[in-house]
This record gives structure tokens, C-alpha cells and sequence, in this order.
């Protein structure tokens, strides 16, 4: 895969060629070699170990601005991405919200830029295709022990994200490791589920993985109909991910602009319960990813929420610029429509663990994850959603048995003014979006609406 | 099978999946048709289980119909069901002449992710006794 020096070659020669054709240009070059190796019906099935680049440029002249992408790095290639972004842009309206390019950092601390959030692990970049399937066999034993039915994947391998722009020589360069191994192991009538991604090796336990899953489709066996209805559940720390994944948005301050957010006007005033505090932070340790922005922008740490109340919002340049605010590093790839997003979300947790949470629990649900959520009402944050992969009854303060999946209608607003206790927060992954460090929950009245067949 | 590019596997893909069109007339005349029901425009979220029997598909706007006549317009309606159930209670699809090509820009599949392009077909149709609004129960 490439190396940051390579990187900066590559936007250099962009910088070069495109001098005095356009007013501005911007590189970015994403590239990594993640490996994945995949199982399924107790049997490794896959190895798929791409090296991938994508180099997207964007051309900024005579007040329009276009962004082309490609995959071909070479003199030739990126000469031809230009002309052809040089060609298209004359069809373009002008683009009456473009932003000037901003000097980056400048090219004597882009090494140090590098290291910057380091998360870098040799052994997890080392791991051969052999390494891969060790693993997988080591997951197929502790659900083929059983009698079981496992599938999922191992991924390893490395990601790097360079921007340069026309503005100096500047360019901001991040490398990381970057593992995820995820598991569904089945049974004739029920399933178990778990997942995990990091960036070093020691965070990812496979074994563990394995374990969990396992456990939970021996558990969820002969699932037993229950009738829909409100309910105290206890969410393991994916289902909490896959519901406040659909609220990081509304923390964007184009979605304010735009009047989309469902925090409208709120800001200054509690929006959820005491215990919540939910802050964008891109260099927690727990933390994956670049620290800067779609433009290159070095991230800012932003609190979302204090004790319940909404204090910031994050911001690119364009809605920062008409908001009169500064920008926090928080920018997508221009040109774009949505302006920014939160990226590295870190919930705070508390001290409670499953466990307790269960055995505190007269009558209520216990899921592991949800699946396929979407928004249903965007003004009052209702979403909908299927439990899947071990849904459980809790009675008496123990796991009584497996229940068939159930379909929920929800009010993120609502969920996160009910949370009676929490867990330690952890990086977690889900499928709805991407990972954030964020806790186990209690959570009471929680809307289910409708059972499926099984 | 298809693959989002070269670096990818190819995977199973439902792109191309459209309902033929009925001989039900048009949706005037659908509308027209219908004593008591609720006429749902656009599609605005969908959701639905690892096996694909309970569905609840969102969207954004809607209108009563009374004796054939729409009447008060909708918010946010949903409808809900089991999907065999739900295709079983079908009673009118619309002709040709209201056949769209519909689209989905980003159909999410495959681990790790694979966004496709998809393209479904369809006229209005008619479905009896569906769940609907179950979001505000």
C-alpha cells in the first residue's frame, strides 16, 4: 500500500500540473489494504485482500467547483483526472456558497501530522491471510463444539487518508491499523451475534466474540411468543450504538440551518436525562479514525452534552461562516449538501455491568442488537427497527428464555431521557453506522409494536 | 451476482425486481374505487426483519379516502404487516399507464459494505386491511 510519502508525491504532482489552470485544487487519497477473510457454514469460505486507492480531486475555478475521482495514481492518471475536471466544470453553475481553499498544515510538520492520534499497530498490519485463519478456526471450534453453525468475517489490514491543497504545500496524512471480526453463529430457530473493530490487536478478542455468541444462540433457543408492548430493556452496548447512531446528525449545524435537526432551537436546554454526556472526541484512546476533517481541518473536541443539555453543535466552514462561528473540524468532502457531521462520538458510561442490570430487571428485554433501523418521524426522532441475533425474556432478575424478534417504534428523545443505568462505555460496532465509544444501557418504556415470525 | 467494483466480491443482488402493472385502470379511478382507505405517496424509510416477514415501510405524506374521494391529507404515515400476508391481501394494481421505474441510489449489502444502484418498478396498488400508524401507539 502506499506510504504517506507516496501520498504527498501524488498531490504534489496535482498541485504542479493544475498551477495556473484553476484557481484551486484539492487532493485526497484514501487507500488501504484490508484483507477479509470470511466463514460460513463452519467452514472458511474466503480471503479477499484488495489494495485499494481512491484519489478524488477537487477543482475549484472561475467560482464553480467539481470533484472527480478515480483510481489510476500514476503522473498520467492524475493529469487526466485534472483535464477531465477541467473539462466538466464548464457545464457547472456557479456555486454561490464556495469557500476559498485554506492553507493546511504546512509540508515540514505533515510527519508530525502523521503521528498525530497515532494508531498504529505493526502486529495488526503483519497479520497474513494464515494469521486470518487461525482465527476463524479458533471461532468455528467454539461453535462447532456445540453442534452450532458459525459465519462472519476477519478483517486486517491498514487505512491511509491524505489531503493537499493548492493553498502552500501543506498536506495532512493519517495512517492506521485497522481490524474487525464479526460472528453470527446459528441454530434450526434462533442465533447469537457479536462483533468488534479496532485498530490494535490486543483490543480484539475473537475468542471472546466466539464465546458470546455462541452463548446466545444456545440461550435463545425455542424462542417463546410475547406479546409487543412497553417494556424495560437492557440494550448491549451494539443495540445502543445501531438507535444513537440515527441522532449523531442532528448534532450537524447544517441540519439546524436546514431546520431537519430534532434538536431545533434547543440549544442551551436539556434535551435528555442527567446522565447523559456525549462528546466528539477524535483523539480518545478508545477512538478509530483521521484527526481532521473532509478539508483537512484538524479536528476539534466538541461536548455535545452536558448532564442532559444540548451545549454545541459541531460545524464545517460553510455553515460556520453563516452561523458566525468557528469551524470545529467537522467538514465532509466538498462539494456537499450535508456540510458536516460528528465523527468520534464518545457517550460516557456509568458503573453498572449486563449482569446487574439483569438481575435488578422484574420483567423486561434483553437485546443484543437491533437491526435495519430507519427513521419513521424525523421532528420527534421516532425510529423503527427489528431486534435480531438473541432477544431475550428477563424475569425474577434472571434470563428466563429466548422471545421471537420484535419490532419497536422508539423516540430517540425519549430513549435517552429513560436510561435508568449504564454500563462501562467501550468502543462498539454496529451495522447501522460507524463505531463510537458507547455503554450498555437500561433503559425503561421502550416501545415494542409488533412481533415477527421467528 | 454483482460487485460495487474490482476490489470487491460479487454478491447476490436483487437490482431489477419490478410488480407488472394490473388492469386496474389508473389511480383516479383506483382512488375512485375505494370506500374507505388511505392513499400513501412517496416512500421515505423502509425497515424490515433478517428473514423478511414483518416489514414497516414510512413515508411522508398521505390522504384519507372516503367514498372514493380523497380527503384530509396525512403526516408521516406508515404502514406495517408480514410480508406474505401483506402481498396475499393485494386486491388492484393500477394499469401501464401509471408504471414508474423507480430508484434507490445506495441499497446497502455485504460485509464491508457494498452501495448499489437499484431500480423497482411499479403502479399504485391496492392492499386491505394493512396496519398503519403503528408508530403512535
Amino acid at each position: 500500500m502506499i506510504q504517506d510519502t507516496d501520498a504527498k508525491k501524488i498531490i504534489d504532482q496535482a498541485r504542479n500540473y493544475a498551477q495556473g489552470k484553476c484557481q484551486g485544487i484539492e487532493v485526497t487519497i484514501n487507500a488501504n489494504n484490508v484483507a477479509t477473510s470470511r466463514f460460513a457454514n463452519n467452514e472458511m469460505t474466503q480471503n479477499q485482500a484488495p489494495e485499494v486507492l481512491d484519489l478524488s480531486i477537487r477543482v475549484i475555478k472561475d467560482g464553480r467547483q467539481i470533484r472527480l475521482s478515480g483510481d489510476d495514481a500514476s503522473e498520467a492518471g492524475v493529469k487526466k483526472l485534472i483535464d477531465s475536471a477541467l473539462d466538466s466544470i464548464k457545464v457547472l453553475k456557479p456555486d454561490e456558497e464556495l469557500l476559498p481553499l485554506e492553507t493546511l498544515a504546512s509540508a515540514d510538520d505533515f510527519e508530525k501530522e502523521a503521528e498525530m492520534a497515532s494508531r498504529i499497530d505493526e502486529e495488526a498490519m503483519a497479520m497474513s491471510a494464515q494469521d486470518r485463519a487461525n482465527q476463524i478456526k479458533m471461532m468455528i471450534q467454539i461453535a462447532s463444539q456445540e453442534g452450532l453453525s458459525a459465519a462472519g468475517v476477519y478483517a486486517s489490514g491498514s487505512t491511509l487518508q491524505a489531503i493537499g491543497n493548492s493553498e502552500g504545500d501543506g498536506i495532512v496524512c493519517h495512517k492506521e491499523s485497522s481490524l474487525e471480526s464479526s460472528i453470527t453463529v446459528s441454530t434450526p430457530d434462533s442465533s447469537g451475534w457479536a462483533k468488534m473493530v479496532a485498530s490494535q490487536l490486543r483490543q480484539l478478542d475473537a475468542h471472546a466474540l466466539a464465546d458470546r455468541a455462541t452463548t446466545k444462540a444456545k440461550l435463545s433457543r425455542a424462542p417463546h411468543d410475547i406479546d409487543p408492548g412497553r417494556y424495560t430493556v437492557i440494550l448491549e452496548p451494539s443495540a445502543v450504538l445501531d438507535l444513537v447512531t440515527f441522532l449523531w446528525s442532528d448534532f450537524a449545524a447544517t441540519q439546524h440551518l436546514d431546520k431537519q435537526s430534532c434538536l431545533l432551537d434547543k440549544e442551551g436546554q436539556k434535551v435528555f436525562g442527567q446522565n447523559i454526556n456525549i462528546i466528539d472526541d477524535a483523539y480518545d484512546d478508545m477512538q478509530i479514525g483521521a484527526p481532521f476533517d473532509g478539508e483537512g481541518k484538524q479536528r476539534q473536541k466538541v461536548q455535545l452534552v452536558k448532564d442532559g443539555v444540548f451545549k454545541n453543535m459541531v460545524y464545517g466552514r460553510k455553515a460556520a461562516k453563516k452561523m458566525n462561528h468557528k469551524p470545529t473540524g467537522h467538514g465532509v468532502q466538498e462539494p456537499s449538501s450535508m456540510g458536516e457531521h460528528p465523527m468520534n462520538l464518545v457517550m460516557t458510561g456509568g458503573t453498572d455491568s449486563l449482569g446487574k442490570m439483569i438481575e435488578s430487571t422484574d420483567k423486561g428485554i434483553l437485546l443484543t442488537r437491533v437491526w435495519y433501523v430507519r427513521l419513521v418521524d424525523p421532528a420527534r426522532k421516532i425510529v423503527t427497527g427489528i431486534t435480531r441475533d438473541g432477544t431475550f425474556l428477563v424475569e425474577g432478575g434472571a434470563i428466563k428464555h429466548g422471545v421471537k424478534n420484535l419490532r419497536f417504534n422508539v423516540s430517540l428523545l425519549d430513549l435517552l431521557n429513560n436510561v435508568e443505568s449504564m454500563t462501562l462505555s467501550n468502543l462498539t460496532a454496529g451495522e447501522e453506522g460507524f463505531p463510537a465509544v458507547v455503554p450498555g444501557m437500561k433503559v425503561r418504556d421502550f416501545n415494542f409494536t409488533e412481533m415477527t415470525r421467528f | 451476482m454483482r460487485a460495487n467494483s474490482w476490489g470487491y466480491a460479487p454478491i447476490i443482488r436483487m437490482t431489477n425486481i419490478s410488480v407488472e402493472p394490473g388492469n386496474d385502470g389508473n389511480l383516479d379511478s383506483l382512488i375512485a374505487d375505494t370506500k374507505d382507505g388511505i392513499y400513501m405517496e412517496t416512500n421515505k424509510s423502509w425497515s424490515i426483519d433478517s428473514m423478511r416477514y414483518n416489514f414497516q415501510f414510512s413515508t411522508e405524506i398521505g390522504w384519507e379516502i372516503k367514498d372514493g374521494k380523497k380527503g384530509r391529507m396525512l403526516k408521516n404515515p406508515s404502514y406495517s404487516g408480514i410480508t406474505p400476508e401483506f402481498w396475499n391481501s393485494c386486491d388492484a394494481i393500477c394499469d401501464s399507464s401509471e408504471f414508474i421505474y423507480w430508484g434507490e441510489p445506495n441499497c446497502g449489502k455485504g460485509q464491508p459494505m457494498q452501495l448499489m444502484w437499484t431500480g423497482h418498478g411499479a403502479s399504485p396498488a391496492r392492499f386491505k386491511n394493512v396496519q398503519v400508524g403503528i408508530a403512535r401507539k
